[in-house]
């Protein structure tokens, strides 16, 4: 007989009903006992709604619609398609082909030309605001990893693989928001994605399971320098000029320019 | 005939703005059921189900045609419930009260007879605490650990659906879910273990 399922592969086999767990437990006694603790613990868990009343949707509705009225109508936007960081990439490797092939046919057979740094820049309209919508949500995500990590008890052994593949995946888009705010000259937002890049990089470079110790090293180092506070005060700020930008927004012409940078 | 969710979508984004009352109507006693018990209660359950259709609102542009709708505004409903959670904790507002924590149940007192076709006053009573302690229990989850947990054990999720959700991997999901599980197992099996040799030993 094969080895033991373990108790992990248990959980997953009673939301997934994997075949091969399927086939150990039918020759199993002690994985199958086990098997039916967990299912007997799980099915028992219950968590009852309360029910709505029936022009629930009517009342959701009515409080909705005010603040859908104010909001800006959503239309198709060129500039959402170009604040995801995968078309970014997309619209930058294309950039790239288009000024290598471009370099190539007219320098190639001269002299080799260094590889060029490329600006992409995005056309001059009111653009400001929604980067600032999106550097809050990119803060907002950061923000959520570091309370996870601040809160999580420092005892025996801690998967952070959840915390540390989102760190991982927040860090270019924060590299991206630093280098914009630094071109912007906008100093205090780009220190603080500055700190918060490293801190994601510290956190990215740990195994996904961590000892209490180590876990609390890294919770102090991200005390220490205080950028869960940091993260929290520029949040509140890059918030209310999302706002404000967006009352001024119909009068003014924002120069400021979304660069894709390579 | 009944306007699917993408040509509602469509509707919005070339204009006509109320179409968006057919999303809300199909959609928002769903949403309010995950904000629930995500959140633990009525009121950031509402609060949580409004920022949901005003994001989604907001960012309908950016909805792609080949994910299904409701796992889009599912994905949104979380992070705004993941978001508001943070808040909590940094307004230092503890969700759960203290108390509840020592508030043990005796388990030679109390027992899980999930057996038993007619549920008695006993049963009822002890289903009732089974509710708190579940409630106590999902309480104590992390923020990650419960939308993981919520999204599979309740909505029925799929794995890659709740990766796309807190933007990591499956392998880091099944992860989550089994520590959620685990918390989950450490608070509930003394009732459940209880109830075991209870019922033997009729």
């Amino acid at each position: 007989m094969s080895r033991h399922l373990s108790e992990q592969e248990l959980v997953i086999h009673f939301y997934e009903q994997a075949g091969n767990a399927e086939r150990h437990l039918a020759d199993c006694p002690t994985c199958s006992a086990e098997f039916a603790q967990i299912r007997a613990t799980l099915s028992a868990i219950d968590y009852p709604v309360p029910e709505r009343p029936a022009d629930y949707e009517a009342q959701l509705w009515s409080t909705l619609k005010p603040r859908l009225d104010v909001a800006e109508s959503p239309t198709a936007s060129v500039w959402h398609g170009l604040l995801q960081p995968r078309k970014w990439a997309i619209a930058g490797v294309l950039a790239l082909l288009v000024v290598a092939a471009f370099l190539a046919g007219r320098y190639l057979p001269r002299h080799e030309q260094p590889s060029p740094v490329v600006k992409v820049e995005a056309p001059k309209t009111g653009n400001d605001r929604v980067l600032m919508v999106a550097v809050g949500d990119h803060l907002d995500r950061t923000e959520m990893i570091l309370v996870e990590l601040a809160n999580t008890p420092a005892e025996g052994k801690i998967d952070i693989s959840a915390e540390r593949e989102l760190a991982q995946n927040l860090v270019n888009e924060n590299r991206l928001y630093r280098q914009t705010a630094q071109r912007d000259k906008d100093t205090e937002i780009a220190n603080v994605l500055d700190q918060v890049e490293r801190v994601l990089i510290d956190i990215s470079h740990h195994p996904d399971s961590v000892s209490g110790k180590e876990l609390e090293e890294l919770q102090q180092r991200i005390q220490s320098q205080g950028v869960l506070f940091k993260v929290r005060v520029i949040e509140s700020k890059v918030k209310a000029r999302s706002r404000s930008e967006k009352t001024e927004a119909p009068k003014s012409s924002s120069n400021s320019q979304l660069p894709i940078v390579i | 005939m009944e306007l699917t969710d993408r040509a509602a979508v469509d509707e919005v984004l070339a204009g006509k703005h109320e179409s968006f009352r057919v999303l809300v109507d199909r959609h928002g006693r769903k949403v309010f059921g995950l904000a629930y018990r995500m959140t633990g209660n009525e009121h950031d359950a509402d609060e949580v189900v409004q920022e949901t259709f005003l994001r989604c609102y907001k960012r309908l542009d950016s909805f792609e045609a080949r994910s299904s709708f409701s796992t889009w505004l599912y994905r949104i409903a979380s992070n705004c419930a993941l978001d508001l959670l943070a808040k909590r904790k940094q307004d230092k507002i503890h969700i759960v009260d203290p108390e509840t924590r020592d508030d043990q149940l005796n388990p030679e007192e109390h027992t899980l007879d999930y057996a038993t076709p007619q549920p008695g006053p006993e049963r009822m009573l002890l289903s009732a605490e089974l509710r708190k302690r579940v409630g106590d229990a999902m309480q104590r989850l992390t923020a990650v650990e419960r939308t993981a947990f919520v999204l599979r054990h309740f909505e029925g999720r799929s794995i890659s659906e709740i990766g796309s959700v807190l933007k990591v991997r499956d392998e880091a999901v099944k992860n989550t879910i089994f520590r959620a599980v685990k918390k989950m197992r450490t608070e509930l099996e003394p009732l459940m273990a209880s109830s075991t040799v209870q019922r033997g030993s009729r």
